[in-house]
């Protein structure tokens, strides 16, 4: 009997979407279909507009990561200009966006992730959520999540202006510069957020690697794919958040590209299904082979994973510790684990806090001057930042007044389309037998989603939040089960 | 004695039409006389960070978009308890935990909470355009939302 099944994980969605899972006459799976909701006339809404404009809406299109829109549109901008912006400029805007990291990732971890660990997947879904985690780990380890992710937040506020509509950088730099009184106030919270960033690194460590069964989760077949990586890498080949070239690596390691973000075209090229809104991204160099892993087909992955996979490595001391020991646990390089994305993340969590307290103590971050003023005809510029879900592309032309004319983002959530398509299918197949679906099955599919952190947000290019992620399951005389929870 | 202090948060998109309309709301609002102890706030949507901003305060009075089966420029008065009938757009947050785990999560770690929450939802026609601006039907209903939340927060 065929069967629709319509999950409303209404306490942890990322947007909407929905995943659609078709079983055979066995009840087993014989396709699964992520797919979003389309919205309308974003192209239109910045045509026309003054590029400087964009820096200030372009967060606006996603609740999620505005600080990766304002950074992405005011880099963006300056390429428009052709303009090079003063060193302390660049310190506050790195300043404000490793907090900006240091926030999502700690939001994301302890509110969507570690629910499914620490709480586990069979636990019922009121259960499953940050106050499951009060029981589990305590009101003073919770609470200390709660006074970090409001540091993160306040210090992002402090530089950008406003802490959820950023509205400091401009094109050619930063509005106003960051006065000592504000420097001081960052530095303290800095030394409290690196520490915090150790004791959730201690944390997965201790109820992640060292649950055995947790640890078969995350080597188990049914959350690895051997596809490429890409993102950005600084001059040394380390993690960078803010700026550098994009590095892409094969199932291997092997290096495939490095290249100026500003010839993401010449690297990126985008497949259409008919039965989704979201294009699918694959490197042009190896062509689109379907939604398929492995050498010969073009489907990568961006994110903290991938991050990790295309660098050598990370610029401070307790990141580069903990990327260490991130490649010796898996004992390979590129790691292939979908759920290793979390950890990932929370090894670059200790990244983005520790680069919080090298920037804010850096002499120069005080500096008055923070703008250089564009003087030459604006035209064309691309500008690209490893938001904290992966690399966001904005590319903006304009004409020779500095009015928008044209804007093409590639935004991270779209890139992982494909990859995110192909971990649900294989989870759905894995967990999925016989037709018997249960709350703990349906988390365990879920949780190949989630681990890209996706926004959908971005990749439909609206504001996150307005409908659930729903998850539909199809059995193959067409009847449909809804459950919604 | 300490006064009671009311905090209006109003949530939503500014950038997706309707979506935005609390947003609309609080700045309004903020253009108005109000009474003494009611401040207003504007915010994307009802994650964590809204215990960040409630601390102190008596009570909270949320100005939302809904979709639910009413015409659009509908104004509801609702309270937690009022949820079945439809959960306002943003108290859902994506990336984030929704309105109630984050309120619960407060309660449970014994941070200064309001007492009382209210929430004044909008109908919407349209949250899937690019617009800053409202549709007619729920652009005329800003005023009179206003005046629901108004009310609301000058009650005793």
């Amino acid at each position: 009997m065929a069967e629709r099944i319509r999950i409303s994980p209404i306490t942890r969605l990322e947007g909407h979407g929905t995943i659609d899972i078709q079983l055979d006459d066995d009840g087993n799976v014989a396709d699964a279909y992520f797919q979003v909701v389309e919205l309308r006339g974003f192209e239109k809404f910045c045509e026309g507009r003054p590029v400087e404009e964009l820096i200030r809406i372009m967060p606006k299109i996603c609740g999620v990561c505005p600080g990766a829109h304002h950074m992405a549109a005011a880099k963006a901008a300056d390429a428009v200009y052709g303009v090079e912006i003063p060193p302390a400029a660049e310190l506050l805007r790195r300043l404000f966006y490793s907090a900006h990291i240091a926030h999502s990732h700690t939001l994301h971890f302890f509110a969507l992730a570690a629910p499914d660990f620490v709480v586990g997947p069979d636990c019922p879904p009121e259960r499953r959520n940050l106050l499951g985690l009060v029981d589990e780990l305590g009101r003073e380890a919770v609470g200390d999540v709660l006074t970090h992710r409001g540091y993160a937040q306040k210090i992002q506020g402090i530089i950008a202006g406003h802490p959820i509509h950023p509205v400091a950088a401009v094109p050619g730099g930063m509005a106003q510069p960051l006065t000592d009184e504000a420097r001081d106030s960052i530095a303290t919270m800095a030394e409290s957020l690196t520490a915090f960033a150790q004791r959730a690194l201690a944390l997965f460590r201790d109820r992640i690697l060292g649950n055995d069964q947790l640890r078969a989760t995350i080597d188990s077949d049914a959350y690895i794919h051997r596809t490429h990586y890409s993102g950005l890498v600084a001059q040394d080949g380390t993690v960078d958040f803010y700026d550098g070239s994009v590095r892409v690596v094969d199932p291997e390691g092997a290096e495939v590209a490095l290249y100026d973000p500003a010839e993401y075209l010449d690297h990126i090229a985008e497949h259409v299904e008919p039965w989704s809104y979201l294009k699918f991204p694959y490197l042009r160099e190896i062509g689109w082979a379907g939604l398929t892993d492995g050498a010969q087909s073009g489907v990568y992955r961006v994110n903290a994973l991938a991050r990790l996979n295309v660098a050598t490595g990370m610029s401070t001391p307790l990141a580069q510790q903990a990327y260490q020991e991130f490649f010796d646990f898996f004992g390979c390089k590129p790691v292939h684990h979908t759920l290793a994305f979390h950890w990932a993340r929370l090894v670059e969590l200790v990244f983005a806090c520790e680069e919080v307290a090298r920037l804010v103590a850096d002499p120069r971050i005080t500096d008055p001057e923070v703008r250089v003023i564009p003087d030459s005809k604006p035209g064309e510029g691309v500008g690209v930042v490893e938001a904290a879900r992966g690399t966001l592309f904005h590319h903006y032309q304009t004409n020779s007044e500095g009015i928008v004319k044209k804007v093409n983002l590639i935004v991270a959530t779209v890139q992982n389309n494909p990859s995110m398509c192909m971990s649900v299918k294989r989870a759905a197949q894995s967990f999925i037998r016989n037709g018997e679906i249960s709350e703990g099955i349906l988390d365990r599919v879920e949780m190949a989603f989630r681990a890209y952190d996706p926004c959908l947000a971005c990749a439909s290019h609206s504001l996150p939040g307005t409908m659930p992620l729903k998850l539909r399951i199809q059995r193959s005389d067409g009847t449909i089960t809804t459950v919604a929870r | 004695v300490s006064r009671q202090r009311t905090l209006i948060l109003g949530v939503g998109n500014p950038v997706l039409c309707d979506d935005g309309v609390g947003v609309q709301v609080a700045q309004r609002l903020e253009q108005q006389r109000l009474p003494d102890g009611v401040i207003v706030a504007q915010g994307g949507s009802c994650g964590l960070g809204v215990l960040d901003l409630v601390a102190g305060f008596d009570r909270l009075i949320i100005v939302d978009a809904i979709d639910i089966d009413e015409e659009p420029g509908a104004v509801l008065s609702l309270g937690l308890d009022d949820l079945d009938r439809g959960v306002p757009v943003h108290f859902a947050a994506p990336h984030d935990v929704d309105l109630l785990t984050a309120l619960k999560t407060g309660r449970r770690l014994e941070i200064e909470m309001p007492s009382e929450v209210r929430i004044v939802a909008i109908q919407v026609q349209d949250v899937s355009t690019f617009s800053e601006r409202c549709t007619p039907p729920v652009a005329n209903a800003i005023d009179e939302a206003c005046r629901v939340v108004l009310a609301l927060a000058s009650a005793s």
